[in-house]
């Protein structure tokens, strides 16, 4: 079973005609704009080209000998055989909307009035003193002295049907860049992001393969997870090489110390703090150049001597 | 019809960029730390697999001691060989004063941590020898 598809009634937006002399008191509503004769200039050709595209090319050396010097846009209708053409300034067009206080945001679409009064075979008054004519087919605004008009525009705005031809306008006349450049610098910018994003996703790659070469060296060295605990081991370590090579110079020297004749080591003991002889002395008169000798390295913290046995200690 | 200002749409594409920018060399920046850290981490490992091979490896400790201890003409001279906890003692006895000398050479070029020693002469060819190792 089809379900019946209720659509709201699109609510018709508020047509103004945008002329010289248009006032423009509404609110902030949302408009449709038809551009009066008087901000455009009109040209029917038929040109040696199929597409409106192709015409879109051509436009601006048809209006070249026809409108002032300014910067123009172009617009372009197919109609049958013939082209219309249309040269328009957007600054104009967007001064007098500033002038009005309408915001760009505000405004669906643009229209011209040309193709949306091609019918229109009666005069239409747009102000107290213009009037909006069709002759031989071509619109035009004249003062109201030449034509009588004795329809009103509004009730004729209230009637129209729009068409789906829209004309493009860029109401954001920036001072600073023109549009061109605004868009040259936006691609450029564009694919400096590109390349930037490209190289940080590179960059990134390499980042996380240190990061796990970090953790395999951690684990293949069993190294600690802190780098304060790191420190503290090495200092551990190193310290007690440290300690052990000193010993080992220590023991050196107490090793080389030499006696008379007749005088031997009958003990010795060693150990981290210092050292201990009991030394046999043939002469109780050697005790005293075996303590010079020691003093010249060592503190001798203890020195006696018993039954020619000259016990000695040192500390490292 | 443009509804959004193409001079904010620009301003939009050079904020991206002044980030992506920053993004990078940030990145680069961070990079840079890592790669030191990795090359720190590998050469701290190195010198902690080092010091822990030398100092702080009882079995490699014992082994060698075993090894010495087996050795002509020492082997016939160990009265003791003993370990404790992580104190490995060991006693040899009858040696003159060469052959000390050749002993205590051997074991204080080896990596071990000497905690005491006692050298005890009762004669010139009964000298006897003690030591404490740690493990």
């Amino acid at each position: 079973m089809k379900l019946p598809i209720k659509s709201r009634p699109r609510k018709r937006l508020k047509i103004l005609f945008l002329d010289k002399e248009t006032h423009y008191s509404g609110s902030d509503e949302r408009l449709n704009i038809i551009l009066s004769p008087s901000y455009y200039w009109f040209k029917k050709e038929t040109l040696p080209v199929k597409y409106v595209s192709q015409a879109q090319t051509l436009a601006p050396s048809q209006f070249d000998s026809i409108v002032p010097e300014g910067s123009y846009k172009y617009a372009v209708i197919k109609k049958d055989d013939l082209f219309w053409l249309f040269a328009y300034d957007e600054a104009r067009i967007a001064e007098k909307l500033k002038e009005l206080g309408i915001k760009p945001s505000q405004i669906e679409a643009f229209y011209l009035a040309q193709n949306e009064f091609d019918n229109l075979n009666v005069p239409l008054a747009i102000s107290s003193n213009r009037v909006l004519v069709h002759n031989e087919g071509v619109l035009s605004v004249m003062p109201r002295a030449y034509v009588d008009a004795t329809h009103s525009l509004d009730a004729a705005l209230d009637q129209l049907t729009l068409s789906k031809h829209k004309v493009s306008l860029n109401l954001f006349q920036n001072s600073v860049l023109d549009e061109k450049w605004i868009y040259r610098f936006s691609a450029i910018s564009i694919v400096f992001i590109v390349l930037y994003l490209t190289s940080y996703l590179l960059f990134k790659s390499d980042l996380k393969e240190l990061r796990t070469e970090q953790y395999a060296l951690t684990q293949q060295y069993e190294l600690p997870e802190t780098s304060f605990q790191l420190k503290s081991l090495m200092r551990s370590l190193t310290s007690k090489e440290d300690r052990q090579i000193a010993l080992r110079q220590h023991l050196k020297k107490l090793f080389s110390l030499r006696l008379s004749s007749g005088d031997y080591v009958k003990k010795f003991e060693f150990n981290a703090k210092g050292a201990q002889y009991e030394i046999v002395l043939s002469d109780i008169k050697h005790a005293e150049s075996i303590k010079k000798w020691l003093q010249k390295e060592f503190t001798i913290k203890s020195a006696k001597v018993v039954d020619k046995t000259f016990y000695i200690g040192v500390r490292l | 019809m443009n509804k959004i200002n193409p001079l904010y749409i620009l301003g939009f594409f050079v904020l991206v960029l002044i980030l992506t920018v920053i993004q990078n060399y940030s990145i680069q920046n961070k990079i840079a730390e890592a790669a030191q850290l990795v090359s720190t981490i590998k050469q701290n490992g190195q010198e902690i697999s080092t010091l822990k091979k030398h100092w702080k490896n009882s079995k490699q400790t014992v082994q060698h001691i075993e090894a010495l201890l087996n050795q002509n003409p020492f082997k016939s001279k160990v009265i003791k060989k003993e370990r404790k906890a992580s104190l490995y003692k060991i006693a040899l006895h009858n040696l003159d004063a060469p052959l000390l000398d050749r002993f205590l050479g051997k074991i204080l070029n080896e990596y071990v941590v000497l905690k005491k020693l006692t050298i005890d002469r009762a004669s010139s060819t009964d000298i006897s020898v003690t030591l404490e190792i740690e493990l």
